[in-house]
């Protein structure tokens, strides 16, 4: 092979190189920009409500800065969450998405949280354990 | 073997939709003591003639102009910079779908922090320096495309993974044979790559167009169709029309209206492939 071949080679993979790293930073940059909702979102729910509306309007946005997990346990004192969750779990078995399986151990999850029999729980649907 | 798919569709489909179209030709009220009586096209005309519903159907117009050109490309970008051999390829496509994951609702919510007025908005606090703050859902000239850049950015991680998909699908002797002949990257962007994204291209646009023509829970949560009818849409006008002002009969006069108007919409989108298809 040529000198001048091997050189033209060389360039090739170097701009190869270089067009591939341009392209990651590229994806990189257009994917911050992309999810910069969702990080708000998820570091939002790390303070506390008068810190998220605080630092809406700063790069402290999608810093968890003083994060806890208050919001979280909020979650649970604050409203009947397990009972949205199963309502939601509810709809789906109607819906025909879940199958038997999923459906019957979301049911126990839910019957251990809330502390309630599973028959109470989902009048009208079979929730005998013999399907599991 | 089908029927209990007929049946499914025939009773949560088909039923619903004639009985709406029977009750858009009475004055159907809800909680009204009067009788409900019939009273032919007369919804029909008070519905062409209503001022909110016209600006509502051009609103909806508008929305499907825009947002399914410019989400394709949104999503076009990202899939094509994924569609290469790069660590982590599945954790990038994870992370563009995600908002397509989260309901609408709840996005809504975000994004109203987002559009917040005054200093504590983050669009504010990024353009504040070119546009001053601004209040961006409150604003005629501003609410509208507040909403569209919303919907964008929520449904293009579809869109990307379906034309991901379809460029994964792309025979990469193409390339090699186009790169013999000395065919740059975008001359093999536009003779290979774009053809053969036809198919997937035709169907995120098909469906992002019915999507677009659905909008409603971003409207709702943003904007409640304000200021002065900006961001209303015929679905948040027709709710609106049941909810607020009892008027079922006028609200399933317009559902039947903009059902034959995305129908023929969408007919003349598949026509219009079908078209170019047999040409070639």
């Amino acid at each position: 092979m040529k000198a001048e071949e091997k050189r033209a080679i060389q360039r090739r993979k170097r701009t190869q190189k270089l067009t591939d790293f341009a392209g990651l930073v590229l994806l990189v940059i257009f994917l911050l920009v992309y999810i910069s909702p969702i990080l708000f979102m998820v570091s939002g729910s790390l303070k506390p409500d008068d810190r998220v509306l605080a630092q809406s309007g700063s790069l402290k946005a999608f810093l968890p800065s003083e994060a806890g997990f208050q919001n979280y346990i909020d979650v649970f004192r604050r409203v009947d969450f397990v009972r949205f969750m199963f309502n939601s779990n509810c709809n789906r078995k109607y819906c025909g998405i879940w199958t038997d399986r999923q459906f019957h151990g979301s049911l126990r999850f839910c019957e251990i949280a809330m502390e309630r029999p599973k028959s109470a729980l989902c009048p009208g649907v079979d929730v005998d354990d013999s399907t599991v | 073997m089908s029927l209990p798919a007929m049946a499914g569709l025939l009773f949560f489909i088909f039923l619903p939709f004639l009985l709406a179209i029977f009750y858009s030709f009475t004055d159907l009220r809800l909680g009204s003591p009067l009788h409900t009586e019939f009273t032919g096209l007369a919804q029909y005309k008070n519905v062409i003639n209503d001022v909110s519903f016209q600006r509502a159907l051009l609103n909806n117009l508008i929305f499907a102009l825009v947002v399914v050109p410019v989400q394709t490309i949104f999503a076009l970008i990202p899939a094509l910079l994924l569609n290469r051999e790069i660590k982590g390829r599945a954790i990038f496509r994870t992370l563009f779908f995600m908002p397509v994951v989260f309901p609408m609702a709840l996005i809504a919510v975000v994004w109203e922090l987002i559009y917040a007025p005054g200093t504590t908005g983050m669009i504010n606090s990024i353009l504040g320096w070119l546009t001053g703050p601004k209040d961006w859902l409150r604003e005629p000239f501003f609410a509208f495309p507040a909403v569209i850049l919303l919907s964008i950015w929520q449904g293009a991680g579809f869109q990307m993974v379906v034309l991901l998909a379809g460029l994964q699908s792309i025979p990469i002797v193409m390339y090699e044979a186009a790169a013999i002949d000395q065919a740059g990257k975008w001359h093999q962007f536009w003779h290979i790559t774009l053809p053969q994204l036809r198919n997937p291209l035709i169907f995120t646009g098909l469906v992002t167009t019915i999507l677009a023509f659905r909008v409603f829970a971003q409207v709702e949560i943003l904007t409640r169709g304000g200021p002065n009818d900006a961001t209303t849409t015929v679905i948040f006008e027709a709710w609106q029309t049941i909810f607020n002002r009892f008027q079922v009969g006028k609200a399933f006069a317009m559902i039947v209206i903009f059902f034959i108007i995305v129908f023929f919409i969408t007919w003349i989108q598949r026509y219009l492939v079908r078209e170019q298809r047999e040409i070639k």
